[in-house]
Order: structure tokens, then C-alpha cells, then sequence
């Protein structure tokens, strides 16, 4: 399935592909600082640590005070892919802190991570953020801010993210970092033009997968939900026809990626795989969906069917995704996204690395 | 606050001060302005416009004289031509506006679209220079329910059509101030500032919101109702407070012949203002969709006769708070780049 992605010419892409193969540190582009600042760094916090700064930043984020923040002095700050001053954009309108809290770490690289919900003007919001550390300042803080109070409200409704994220992996099942990297990357590369034939054996049997806080995988309530249905994804009713064209939310991780039904997600660019953490087997990444929504919505089925589906109109879903790896298979996939416009930067990556369909990540001496 | 007014104020001595950079040159460029000057007349941009919609709904740029390093947007993001709407327009409408200003080489279009048959609002604009498209800004109101409501007026006020005599006209300088006093006016929740011919009625994403009596808008409280209002008193009113700035705003298209001018708005709202204080009315609540960070891109265009701004229309497309426009430097809409 790595053979899927358009491969990008150049020096760089080069390079990249030999991270994602052979997993040489060459460039570290993922993380903007020098692989070897980020060992150092990394010694001096730890994953409690990491966590800490996460709660030190959403207490602040809720007082609507930065000035409580450790923070380098050019720290750079963006919400929804804009570069803003840190104190602006949710700082202005938080009143207060959720209930639903994942928190992902990646000591090795001095990344922390956190899904959860805030409020924002007394509504409920949920909020993906991330935090880099250099010697004990917050020197990066990336947000997606998804201002939806339904589902905000469905994921407080679970309470919790699921115990497997937070799992140990035994030491001696534990993936390299460019492995981990590559499992989960299986699955943008999957997803992307979709024809339900690729090699899905990536999924664990068990893999589960929940969007803004509601089951979009194996969910017998939700038959069409998720994503794909809030994409427009035309249903035909039918019923010698459901089984081919019918997408469903019950349908098992690998069940959607045979239907073929995802062919309209165009292109997934932009993979900074922002958190690798082999002690627990967790990859989360940031990155774009786009759906050009031309030619490609005519496509064929596994079953031959040749059929017009997806959205009508261009757009960009910006996501951050955190995948479980066990033995090299996808369990579990958690995502926060909201709509963007088609082909939107993150504020991270030069206009190369934005329309490019190829994994980053810090690499780190001595991990890979 | 006071650092965004300054700032506001920093762009009014712009437009001032330099008005012909402002109105003719979208980029700033005066001497690109001059280059234009005479290589393609009123009736060539027109005419060059359907160019565009034509290869447009064919698909095919291919069609178009377009330049080596032609820069193209659709709603902010700089893209290429032949991305996005390129691939999913599938019918124009019939409710045009169309917009020409030889002097700076630019040309524009609003019209009602259809994208794979789902309804959406195009405006569009283009920059030629020496008979090549060196600029295409494109944006897009991807709203089915907009752009039928816009359909719905059966066709454009006929104001945007009719020419002004050539003694009537009115300066470019002056076009574009009057554009750019209406934004002050808005920040400041003062009607009486701008130069408005009270006939005029402002249609933004196929809704009128002024002399518009018994729909409930989206400040409407008791019988309070701004939307009946005529548009100075609907701007006294304070219901805009929750714009923090309009910035940056670029006049792109200085019509003279037609008196339109049109331009590029960034309204900001960092989403702080919970209400409006209305003299008499007391606390009206902001909308919902107004409280929380957010920007908005207006492309807006004003009917300007005898020096008032007579009619008002445009698009908006909703962004990240803090959003780029696009055109602040090649390939640089991110401030992360």
C-alpha cells in the first residue's frame, strides 16, 4: 500500500521515503528542531512531565491567561492552521475546562499531545492540541479547535478514551519508531482514492475507530455516520443495491476500506506524525483530507459497478488522528477534525511539504 | 482595540494618501497599473470574462491566455489552475454582474453557479496584463440556500448595469474612499459618517439585510428590527460591534464606466462580544455564530453615484480566525511558510 501515494520528486521525497523504508534520520522535518536538540531536551521531561505541561496549558487556556505559561521567547502558536499571538483566538473565549481527556507523549521528541473538550463561552468544544518542550518552555502549541456542541457533547457522553491507547506494549513487541510510523500510514495510504482492493491486512481484527466522539466503526446504532456520511456520500436505496453502495458506521475498520466508498477522499497530505511513542504503541498524526470532488466521483466498485458518489463541492477536512499499533496492526484510531478550506495549510509545513502525501517524523538516533 | 483602530487609521491615510496605488493596482503595484493601461479595453476584459466562465465550465484553463506565473486562489488558498471548482463547476447561471476596470487591467464576475448541480455563488477576478491572466482570485459561497435566495431577486438590481454618464462619474480616488468609509463606519457603529444615498439596500449571500420589514433577522429582539431599517440608521444601531477590524481591505476593481467598485474585506471577530448596546433597545444578544473567533472574507462591490454609495452586494466565505487572504506574497497565504 506505500506504493499508493504519489511519490513527490526530488531530494526531499527522497529522503522521506528512506525515513518511511529504511528509516534513516536524514531530514527530521516532523519536529522543526535538530534531531540531536531534541534527545537533550527530552532528557528533562519526562512523560509525567509532558502531561504536566498539557494541564499547566488548559488551566491557563481557561483563565484566559498566558502570562501563567513557561514559554520560549519566539514560541509559536497557531488555531486552525493560523499563526496567531499566544493569548488570541480561543484564549479570548475559553470559560473553562471539559471532561474528556487522552493525553499522548512522545518524550523522546519532547512532544505532548492531548484530545479533549473545553468550553468555549459556556458551550462545550473539543480541542486537539500539541506542545512542544525545549529545556522546560513551551515553544510550540499547534490547536484544532472544533466548535461543534453536539460533539463535544457525544464525546463527554463516553467519558473516556479507550484503556488500549494508555497500554503498555511488552518491551519486546514494541515497534521502531519508523515502523510505527509506517503501520499507521498504511491507513491514510489506504483511505486515499480508495478502490477496496489494497492489501487492508494493516487492521487488527478488533480495530476500532471514533471521530468527534462518536463510533464510526462497528456502531449497530449509527448506520451511516462518521465522515462519510457527513460528506454527502449519496445513498442508494435499493435494496439489491445497499450491500455495494450502502456505506455503514457498523461496518468493521476493514470492511469500509474493501467497500471501495472512500474513493472520494482525493488525496491525505500533509502526514506530520507529531507523537510516536513506542512504549505505548501510539502515532498520532496531523494532516489534511482533500476531496477535489471532480472526475474522481465517478468510480468503480470492488464488484466491477462503476458509480457517481461523495461530495458535491471541494473541501478539506484538517485532522489530528492517533492510531494503537499492536504487532503491527491497527486497533484503534481516535480523530478530532473539522471542515477547512480545500487545500488549507497548517502553519507547520512549507507549500512543498503541505501537498505532499508522504509520512514525517522525528527521527531520533539510536529509536529507528 | 486602540492598536486596531491605529491600525485602521494607518489604512485610511493608505487609501488617502496613495489613492491610485489603492485603486488601481491590487498588489500595490503602481507601474503594473501603467503596463495595463490600454492593452485590453472595457469590452475586451468583459469579453475576457466569459472567456473564463466558458473554459471554466469546459474544464479546461487550457483554453485560457493564461501568464507563465499566473497566481491563482479559491477562497484564500493558493492553488493551480484547474484545482477545485475547476473540476466540479457544472452550469453558470444566468444572474451576472460583471465589473471591468481597464485602467488597472482587472476584470470580474459575480454569478450564481452550480457545482455537480449543487448551488454556490462564484466572484470572481482576474488581472491581465499585456493580453496574459496574471491573477485569478476566486471566491466561492458554497451555500445552496444563498445562492437560490440570490436567484430568487429573479435578476441583479438594475443598478449594477446601468452606466453613469460620463459627466456623472465619479473619481477613483473618491470610488474607493467611499468603499473604505463604509468599513470605518461599520467599526464604528456610525451611518452617519459614510456617503450613503438612502436608497441603498445592501444584499450580502442573497439576503437583503436592510428595508427589509417582517423577517427575523439575526438581531431581531421584540420590535426592534434592523433589517427594516434603512442602512445608515442599521449601522447606528452598534449590532456590528462584534467586528473587531476589516482588515486588509484591497479595492481590485475601480469601474468606472459602471460605477462599481469592488474589493477584498477581511473582517476579524474574535468572538469576545457577547452584545450590542442599542440605544433605547438595551442589550441585544450576539448570534451564536458570532461568538467564538472566526474571519470572514468579504468580497463586496458598491454602486457609487454622484459620490454616494447607492447599492451594495457581495459574498462572504467563513475562515479561521486570523486567516490570510492569499495575496499577501506568492506562495505565502501561511504565515507558518
Amino acid at each position: 500500500m506505500l506504493s499508493k501515494p504519489a511519490l513527490a520528486s526530488g531530494i526531499a521525497a527522497a529522503c522521506a521515503a528512506l525515513l518511511l523504508f529504511i528509516a534513516q534520520p536524514c531530514h527530521v522535518s516532523a519536529a522543526p528542531s535538530n534531531v540531536a536538540a531534541t534527545v537533550s531536551d527530552a532528557n528533562t521531561c519526562d512523560r509525567a512531565c509532558l502531561q504536566g505541561f498539557v494541564e499547566q496549558y488548559l488551566d491557563a487556556l481557561a483563565a484566559n491567561d498566558p502570562s501563567r505559561l513557561p514559554v520560549t521567547q519566539d514560541v509559536k502558536f497557531t488555531e486552525d492552521g493560523q499563526q496567531l499571538s499566544l493569548g488570541d483566538g480561543l484564549w479570548n473565549t475559553a470559560t473553562g475546562r471539559g471532561t474528556y481527556k487522552f493525553y499522548m507523549e512522545d518524550p523522546a521528541a519532547g512532544e505532548a499531545a492531548f484530545f479533549g473538550t473545553m468550553r468555549e463561552s459556556g458551550e462545550p468544544i473539543i480541542l486537539a492540541l500539541r506542545l512542544k518542550i525545549e529545556n522546560r518552555k513551551i515553544s510550540e502549541v499547534e490547536t484544532i479547535v472544533v466548535r461543534d456542541v453536539k460533539e463535544a457533547q457525544s464525546m463527554e457522553k463516553r467519558g473516556h478514551t479507550d484503556p488500549l491507547f494508555i497500554e503498555s506494549i511488552p518491551p519486546t513487541e514494541r515497534a521502531s519508531r519508523a515502523n510505527l510510523v509506517r503501520t499507521a500510514n498504511l491507513y491514510f495510504s489506504g483511505m486515499q482514492l480508495d478502490d477496496g482492493k489494497g492489501d487492508y491486512s494493516f487492521f487488527a481484527n478488533d480495530c476500532d475507530r471514533v471521530e468527534n466522539g462518536s463510533e464510526a466503526t462497528n456502531n449497530p446504532v449509527n448506520n451511516n455516520g462518521g465522515l462519510v456520511a457527513s460528506q454527502g456520500n449519496s445513498v442508494d436505496k435499493s435494496s439489491q443495491e445497499r450491500s455495494d453502495l450502502t456505506y455503514s458506521a457498523s461496518w468493521s475498520c476493514k470492511e469500509q476500506f474493501q467497500s471501495g466508498l472512500l474513493h472520494f477522499v482525493t488525496r491525505i497530505r500533509d502526514r506530520r506524525f507529531v507523537i510516536v511513542d513506542p512504549e505505548r504503541g501510539v502515532a498520532l498524526a496531523f494532516t489534511f483530507f482533500d476531496h477535489a470532488s471532480g472526475k474522481t466521483r465517478i468510480f468503480k466498485l470492488p464488484s466491477g459497478r462503476t458509480i457517481t458518489s461523495g461530495p458535491t463541492t471541494p473541501w478539506t477536512w484538517e485532522i489530528a488522528e492517533v492510531f494503537k499499533v499492536e504487532r503491527g496492526k491497527i486497533r484503534r484510531i481516535e480523530a478530532v477534525y473539522h471542515r477547512a478550506p480545500y487545500g488549507m495549510n497548517s502553519g507547520w509545513s512549507t507549500w512543498r511539504e503541505s501537498m505532499s502525501t508522504l509520512a514525517r517524523w522525528a527521527a531520533i538516533p539510536g529509536q529507528n | 482595540m486602540r492598536k486596531v483602530l491605529g491600525l485602521l487609521a494607518a489604512a485610511v491615510l493608505f487609501v488617502s494618501a496613495f489613492p491610485a496605488i489603492a485603486s488601481a493596482a491590487p498588489n500595490g503595484n503602481a507601474s503594473k497599473a501603467g503596463e495595463a493601461k490600454g492593452a485590453c479595453d472595457y469590452e475586451c476584459l468583459t469579453g475576457m470574462v466569459n472567456q473564463y466562465l466558458k473554459a471554466l465550465l469546459a474544464h479546461d484553463p487550457g483554453e485560457l491566455p493564461l501568464a507563465r506565473n499566473v497566481r491563482y486562489t479559491e477562497n484564500t488558498i493558493p492553488l493551480k489552475v484547474g484545482e477545485a471548482l475547476w473540476g466540479t463547476i457544472s452550469s453558470v447561471g444566468d444572474y451576472r454582474i460583471y465589473f471591468a476596470d481597464p485602467q488597472a487591467g482587472e476584470a470580474g464576475v459575480e454569478a450564481t453557479i452550480r457545482e455537480n448541480g449543487t448551488p454556490a455563488i462564484l466572484l470572481l477576478r482576474f488581472r491581465v496584463v499585456s493580453g496574459k491572466i496574471t491573477e485569478i482570485e476566486t471566491l466561492v459561497h458554497r451555500n445552496a440556500d444563498d445562492a437560490k435566495a440570490l436567484e430568487a431577486f429573479g435578476h441583479p438590481n438594475p443598478v449594477w448595469s446601468q452606466p453613469v454618464q460620463a459627466s456623472q462619474q465619479t473619481s477613483r480616488q473618491v470610488m474607493a474612499k467611499d468603499a473604505n468609509i463604509y468599513f470605518d463606519g461599520i467599526l464604528q457603529s456610525n451611518g452617519n459618517m459614510v456617503p450613503f444615498d438612502l436608497r441603498c439596500n445592501r444584499i450580502l449571500d442573497g439576503y437583503q439585510d436592510t428595508n427589509h420589514p417582517g423577517v427575523k433577522g439575526w438581531f431581531h429582539k421584540g420590535s426592534f428590527e434592523p433589517d427594516a431599517m434603512n442602512i445608515r440608521d442599521n449601522m447606528n444601531t452598534g449590532i456590528w460591534s462584534y467586528i473587531h477590524s476589516i482588515e486588509p481591505r484591497r479595492i481590485v476593481v475601480v469601474d468606472q464606466k459602471m460605477g462599481i467598485v469592488l474589493g477584498m474585506f477581511m473582517f476579524n471577530h474574535p468572538g469576545n462580544v457577547k452584545y450590542a448596546h442599542v440605544k433605547g433597545v438595551g442589550d441585544v444578544p450576539m448570534p451564536p455564530i458570532v461568538r467564538h473567533p472566526s474571519s470572514v472574507l468579504m468580497g463586496e462591490f458598491f454602486k457609487i453615484e454622484n459620490g454616494k454609495i447607492r447599492q451594495i452586494e457581495g459574498i462572504s466565505v467563513a475562515l479561521p480566525f486570523g486567516a490570510g487572504e492569499g495575496w499577501e506574497a506568492p506562495r505565502a497565504a501561511h504565515r507558518g511558510n
